[in-house]
Parts: structure tokens; sequence; C-alpha cells
């Protein structure tokens, strides 16, 4: 890992740890945006580290850049983080200008209207789909109708107002891919915060006169959690290594399906291993569990990568199933 | 708590070695049937294996003075994955290039690694593991077979089992105890290479599910051995003997056994397959894609010479429950009979594959020693 994205890896981690503590988190769940932690996410420079430095970034590698999107997800994604990266990296490619403040991106039917965009309703500036071609929008050529995901965070309605657009081009990516990447990311984050509490609370947690972890049937378990969250992790290398060149559809495909699947088994152990306190509001657990069931069918569930994926392997036939998914390799970014 | 496992970097001489042994295995493998195949890493050809010791793939990281060819990890992971996914007859050498050849480079005596690594990496010299006992399984460390000293060597009573091979390897890696009884557990146990020629020695086949000889039941009865035979430090063998388990757990092999019928089910499901075959298709491939870029990374731990124990025990767990599901998941998208002569060779494959997978998780560690060891590093225990 280059010293910049060290540095970088480590800034955000201190600014989460210290400035979107669990506080923020439930905010995020309620639909709200905490301002003075997202300024201290633009002066620590996190939304442009997917771009080169000719493009106004620092010209680390994609997936270290892609490790803050896992530090986010591990801290619960109070912010739209993953978004704005990514529309900086999409306006970047197409030449436009990078975001102002907060940014997401938003596929427009021909209606003009785009439906479950996260965080349209604080972004300052949208990238907007529209049939191949790309457009910089801002907040005010927009009209949102406030909606939720799954877990509580912000997931909107969004209908072009003005479409006097600042500049367009052809999209430089797909939505759906790039979308999916986030949540995979965040998932690997996600999930290996679980894993933590789980283990945690199975070390406190006291019946028959020692703490449960020490049950065999409960380090079984857990042995299982920690497997399916370094599976997960695993996933978003695969992806997050694979993105940009000619494998990224089935490396994001396939990661995509792997995390969700690692997601099920995972935090239903952890509500298991929790038992009637983990069920409860008041406890912080279902603040990372319910963003992984919700990231799980966010941008394509697994059934949906998994069709895409399968595909791809039917039809190359039985006998060049080896050589082909052999061809879907990654590498380190360095040696 | 991140289990991290590092990516592998970019290996051009593993590739290009990659086509020269497809190109191998394509000569090599012309006419097998599916059902042979689908063997995976038991199947046994001595001639086969002499083949691959020609090419210069048994020992390949192993130092050239003892046979070996100074190779990276990375460049034997490759050869290793693709001899599996073709299915290539590799038992023969297998256990030796794996395991035991690696013990001997580590602890074993100058003369025994100038006698015995160059014939194993001939593809000449096969190897069997002397670990598993009738009342020692996987409470390893409650072995009965016992080496006592005697004038010059050391005298061999006691019985192993599931000895897969030794009815055709040469070698016998002994884990024994030296010292003490089983009481004293991990303390007074040691290794022994045995020459499985030895009078007193007697090999007794054990058919397996599928109505195969892979196992054995080795029975020793006063057979003597030289001092020589001793491999590393005496009283030392359990510490030998894990380190031995982490390059057992740590290959391809562990999440490759099914691969003849995913591709079987494959073929069988021909062009225009239902959307339930194209998500379960998808779905396993997204499983082994994951599975093979974290056993990679293991291959790459090891390489660069750190600890890789616990995250080839999370690849091997995860890794069965892989390699069992396959089945599960291919007789429910093929609808057809086991006898059923239009597709033949999908069933046969599935019926031979349904009898071995329960094999899975119970070789090299059962899943719940190996989740155990996975707690262990968790702190747990």
């Amino acid at each position: 890992m280059s010293d910049t994205s060290e540095l970088l890896t480590a800034s955000a981690t201190r600014l989460f740890e210290t400035r979107l503590t669990e506080e923020a988190v439930r905010a995020s769940r309620r639909g709200d945006f905490t301002a003075d932690g997202w300024a201290a996410v633009e002066d620590a420079g996190l939304p442009l580290a997917l771009l080169s430095e000719g493009e106004g970034g620092y010209g680390i590698a994609m997936a270290e850049a892609l490790d803050l999107v896992r530090i986010s997800g591990y801290f619960g994604s109070p912010l739209p983080l993953a978004e704005t990266m990514l529309a900086n990296l999409f306006l970047a490619r197409a030449g436009l200008p990078l975001a102002e403040g907060p940014a997401t991106i938003a596929s427009f039917d021909c209606a003009g209207k785009a439906q479950q965009v996260p965080w349209a309703r604080h972004a300052q500036t949208i990238v907007g789909i529209r049939e191949g071609t790309i457009v910089r929008l801002s907040a005010d050529q927009l009209s949102v109708r406030p909606d939720f995901s799954a877990c509580g965070l912000p997931r909107d309605a969004v209908f072009l107002v003005h479409s006097d657009a600042e500049a367009t081009a052809p999209s430089p990516m797909d939505v759906r891919e790039a979308g999916a990447l986030a949540r995979i990311l965040e998932m690997a984050g996600a999930l290996r915060r679980v894993a933590e509490l789980t283990l945690a609370y199975a070390n406190e947690r006291v019946q028959f006169g020692r703490p449960i972890a020490k049950q065999q049937a409960i380090q079984q378990q857990l042995a299982t959690l920690a497997s399916q969250a370094a599976a997960a992790d695993a996933a978003a290398d695969f992806a997050a290594l694979a993105f940009g060149g000619g494998h990224a559809s089935s490396a994001i495909a396939a990661a995509k399906s792997r995390a969700g699947e690692a997601v099920g088994i995972g935090a239903a152990i952890a509500h298991q291993v929790h038992g009637a306190i983990g069920f409860t509001e008041e406890h912080r657990l279902h603040l990372y569990t319910r963003a992984l069931w919700a990231w799980r069918d966010e941008f394509g569930n697994e059934a949906y990568w998994e069709t895409q994926l399968g595909d791809t392997v039917l039809s190359a036939g039985a006998d060049a199933f080896w050589p082909h998914l052999t061809g879907i390799q990654v590498h380190a970014t360095e040696a | 708590m991140r289990l991290k496992f590092p990516p592998a970097p970019q290996s051009n001489a593993a590739e290009e070695l990659r086509a020269e042994v497809r190109a191998f295995l394509a000569e090599e493998l012309a006419g097998v049937s599916a059902l042979i195949k689908a063997r995976s890493w038991n199947g046994f050809d001595a001639a086969f294996s002499r083949k691959v010791g020609e090419r210069g793939w048994i020992g390949m990281t192993w130092p050239k003075r003892y046979g070996g060819h100074e190779r990276r990890n990375s460049e034997r992971y490759v050869v290793l994955e693709e001899m599996l996914s073709a299915g290539a007859p590799v038992a023969a050498h297998w256990i030796a290039d794996r395991q035991s050849g690696p013990l001997l480079l580590k602890f074993g005596t100058e003369e025994q690694k100038q006698t015995v690594l160059p014939r194993i990496a001939a593809g000449e010299g096969f190897a069997c593991i002397g670990m598993s006992e009738p009342d020692a399984g996987s409470d390893l460390a409650s072995i009965r077979t016992r080496a006592e000293l005697i004038d010059g060597g050391f005298r061999i009573n006691g019985t192993k089992l599931w000895t897969t091979l030794a009815h055709h390897a040469h070698y016998m890696v002994l884990f024994c105890r030296t010292s003490g009884t089983p009481a004293d557990r991990h303390n007074g146990t040691s290794q022994l290479l045995i020459d499985l020629s030895a009078p007193g020695i007697t090999i007794r086949p054990i058919v397996d599910l599928a109505g195969e000889h892979h196992f054995n039941e080795v029975h020793f009865e006063d057979v003597q051995v030289p001092d020589t035979a001793l491999i590393g430090t005496m009283g030392q063998g359990w510490h030998q003997v894990m380190s031995e388990l982490a390059y057992e757990r740590s290959g391809p092999e562990r999440y490759l056994s099914s691969m003849a019928l995913l591709v079987e089910l494959i073929r069988a499901l021909g062009s225009s397959p239902a959307r339930e075959a194209r998500i379960a298709i998808g779905r396993l491939s997204a499983h082994l894609l994951v599975l093979r870029h974290m056993s990679r990374s293991v291959a790459w731990m090891l390489e660069k010479g750190e600890d890789a124990a616990l995250h080839a025990t999370i690849v091997k767990d995860l890794g069965a429950l892989f390699e069992q599901e396959i089945p599960d998941v291919a007789r429910r998208l093929v609808s057809a009979e086991p006898d059923d002569p239009a597709t033949q060779s999908f069933c046969t494959v599935l019926a031979y594959t349904v009898a071995n997978v329960p094999a899975f998780s119970l070789r090299g560690g059962t899943r719940e020693i190996l989740r155990g060891i996975i707690a262990r590093g968790l702190g747990l225990r």
C-alpha cells in the first residue's frame, strides 16, 4: 500500500471514530445528514480518492482508494461517501467538473424520473445517467421525493425539473456495477464490524457461570461468522482489484453474490449469539445488520448477479469452464 | 479482527507455465472418461506421476540438490490447480509432494533428504501419512502406536488406520509415541520415516463408500527400524505434525474435489438452461472465484514465508462446504435417474461424487476440528 493510501485510510478511520459516532449513524437511519461530519470528510479529501492526479485526486490505486468505502461500511456508512467518490469518478472520466458537496448518481428513465437514488435529498450535485449519457445536475434542477431504504437510509425518487443541464457526455461506466461495487465494500466492512461486536458480546455475556464464548456450540458459530466475514472481505478485494479492468463485470457479479450470501449467514449468527438484546432498537447491532440486509439487495441481489455470471459461464460451455474462470483473475496492485 | 487475504502479485512465469501444463494434460487425458476424472486426487497412475516428475512438476519449490527445481510456490500452485481441475490422476505423488517432502525438507536428516527427496521429485517415490489410529482420529494426541528405543534403533508396535495409498507407497511418515503414555498427550511423540518393505508390516485394504480401495489399515508388529529413521527431534513429534498439517490444509485440493461433476453439470444443462440453473451456476462460479482468490492468497503467504495456518483452515472449511454442495445443487437441476442412458456421463459422475462427498469434511481435519482451530485463532480457546 502506498504512503498516500495509508495516510488516507488512517485519517478516514480516525475521522469516523471521532466525528461520526453512533449518534451520526442513528441520524442517518432517519434520513438525516451530519453536516459537520461531512465537512470533516471533505477537509480530509476523501471524496476525491478515486481520481488520478490529473483529475484532481491523489493518483493512488483504485483498489486502495476503495478501502475508504470499506471503512465507511465498518462504521455504518452514516454519510454518502461511497456515492460521492463514485460520482466524482463518473464526472472526471466524462471530463465534467467535479461535484460540489455531497453527491450521488441517478439513472433516469425517459420521463425524467429516477428511483431508489441513495442520499438524493442531501446531494448538491447529482450525476444523472440517461440513455447512456451522463449529465451533471445541481440540486435546484431536480425535485426530490424522500423515501427510505430497508434500513432507513435516504433512498429517494428524483424528478428532473429543468433539463438545461450543465454539460453532457457519454456515460463512462455502468451505474449498477459501480453501485454494486460500493455495496460490496460496505458489506465487507460492516460484516467485519458485526463479527467483532458478536465476538466481544460472547466474551462478556455470562450464562451457566461462564462467558458464552466458552461454549463449544457458540465457538463453532463464531468460527463460521468469522469465516464468512473473511470471505466477504476477500470478495470485496477481488471486485475492487478488478474494477476498471476487463473482468470487472464478472468480478463484481461474483463478489456481490458471495458477499450477499456471507451477509445472510453471518448476520443470522450475530443475532443468534446476541440473543434478545440484539433484537432491540436500543442495541447497536441492527445499525449494521439491517444495513447489511438492505445492501445485499441494492444494485442487484444475489440472484440478479448470479444470473449475469451464470450466463457468461454457460455460454463459454463445459470444456471452457475452468479456462474461463481462471481468466477472471486479479493481482496485487504492487508486488 | 480483520482476516485479510493478501492478493498475489502478477506472475508471467506462472501464466506461461499454465499454458504448458494445459497442453501436457490435453495430451495425457485425451479420451479419459468423466468418471475417471471425477476421482480427482484419489486417481492413481504411477506412469502418469513419473511423467509429471520428468516435467519437473513435483518438488517444484525444493532445492535442486535434492532433486527439486527451486521454483516459486505460486508456480507450483498453478500446476496443482490445473491438474485438479482437469481431473488428472495425481494420487501417487500427491501426498509426498504436498506434505511428506516438505516435512523432510524442514526436519529431516541430510541422509533422509538425499535419499528420499530426489525419488519423490522424480515421481518414483510415493509416501503415505501415518497419523490416524483406531482410537485416535480427531484426538490425534491419543495415539498408541509405540516406537521403543532399542540398541541402534526402534521397535514399533501398533496400528495405523485410514492410511491412504499405503498399498502403493514406499514410505510412511509415522507419528508415534517414543516415551510416556497417551495421558502425556503432546509430550513424548516423534516422527519416523518408515520403509514400508520392512518385515513385520501388514497392510490390509479398506474399501470405501464408492467401492474403491484408497484406505488401508497398517499394522506394525515388532518392526525394527534404524535410529536414522528419526525425523527431526525426539519428543517433538506433535510440533512437527502440526506443521505438516498446515501443508495438508493449504492447497487447492480443498475446494476442487467436485470439479468433474460441475463440468458435467454444465454440459448436461445444454444450450438453453432454465433460470434456476443460470442462477445456480452463477452462484457456484462466484463461490469458486472467491475461494480461488483466497486459496491463491494462502499460496502467496506461504511463498513469503508467512504463517498461513489460520487462513488455510478457513479456506479448507469453506472449500469443503462448496465441494459437498455441488452434488446437491446438480441433482436438483437435472431431472434424471442414475441409470438413464441419455445422461449417462452426468449420472455416473453424480452417483460417484455423492458417495465421496462425506469424506470432504472429514479428511485432513474434520469440520468441527477446523472450526475449533478458527475459534482458537479468534482467541476463544
